[in-house]
């Protein structure tokens, strides 16, 4: 991957491949210690916790994009790497606007959806769920599962201009569960810039998109279309 | 094709599914745009000479909320660094 991005200097590639090798250990290092999806503690960690999980969790997007696009892009703590990065120097790059924004965001989720995480364990939780239908549709997963709430996450500052696709998705991935493995009675959407958590019942979003057949016989429909 | 790409091409089967069987998607939108807050949506405090990286806070922000609600949500997800293979 790093040839195909471009990357001729091997002391770089060595570096980058060094990098992306310790920030997972990094990150489950932290999360053992720090147990941030333990009920019994907050949402938000210490500060100083809070900060380097964020840090990681930014650099972890760095190495997301160039396993996404296939480039190294300029610019980036990744793209502009010389022979000597590593992770501390990597989440040293994390830019403090980017640790600011997260934080408040973070704030907003500990309000927003505080309840929610304490209604529900961790085991009752799935990220990144798949569904029987997946397999039809390049692998499809939604964003987390929790309970009988499939929720999808929005970073978006503009929600009043959520798109077709965005509403539509949604109910694809119902339409996806055909032998209802997760049993999901409620769906919806959080929107980390506002702190907001709006959800319907899945009986309330098919009466809003207009359906005229039970989920049972869509998610059939669903399935013979996606087959054919 | 993924699921994105059916819906985003409305010519596909499962757009012309939906389009059939679910045809009031102006309602939900409504419905939606109703339950949203009136506050001001948080916006990053980039210097002035920096674009905010809006995928890069994104993504982020979805990791770490996904670490606050289930202890299963390993650092070397599908896409993520500790999936070393790709990198080879």
């Amino acid at each position: 991957m790093l040839r195909a991005a471009g990357l001729a200097d091997p002391g770089v590639s060595h570096g980058i491949w060094q990098t992306a090798t310790d920030l997972p250990i990094a990150l489950t290092e932290l999360i053992q210690h720090e147990l941030p999806a333990d009920r019994s503690r907050p949402m938000l960690l210490s500060p100083p916790a809070e900060e380097e999980l964020l840090r990681l969790c930014y650099a972890m997007s760095w190495f997301e994009a160039v396993y996404r696009t296939g480039r190294l892009w300029p610019g980036t703590p990744l793209g502009d790497a010389k022979p000597d990065l590593d992770l501390s120097s990597l989440l040293a790059a994390v830019p403090a606007y980017a640790v600011a924004d997260l934080t408040a965001q973070m704030r907003l989720a500990a309000d927003a959806l505080g309840s929610l995480r304490g209604a529900y364990p961790p085991e009752d939780v799935h990220t990144g769920p798949t569904f029987a239908g997946s397999m039809n549709a390049g692998g499809a997963d939604a964003d987390l599962i929790i309970g009988d709430l499939l929720l999808d996450m929005k970073a978006t500052a503009t929600a009043t201009k959520a798109r077709r696709e965005d509403f539509l998705q949604l109910i694809g991935y119902v339409l996806l569960d055909y032998d209802d493995r997760y049993r999901i009675t409620r769906m919806g959407v959080y929107l980390t810039r506002l702190g907001a958590l709006i959800t319907w019942t899945v009986s309330e979003y098919l009466d809003l998109l207009g359906a005229r057949r039970p989920l049972a016989e869509l998610r059939e429909m669903c399935s013979a279309t996606l087959a054919s | 094709m993924s699921l994105t790409s059916m819906l985003d091409d409305r010519q596909s089967p499962l757009s012309r599914l939906i389009a059939t069987e679910l045809p009031g998607l102006a309602d939900l939108v409504a419905a939606y745009r109703g339950l949203l807050p009136a506050r001001a949506a948080l916006r990053p405090a980039p210097p002035d000479d920096v674009k905010p990286a809006w995928s890069m806070l994104g993504q982020a922000i979805d990791h770490r909320i996904r670490y606050a609600l289930s202890d299963r949500a390993t650092p070397s997800g599908p896409r993520g660094p500790g999936c070393s293979a790709p990198l080879a």
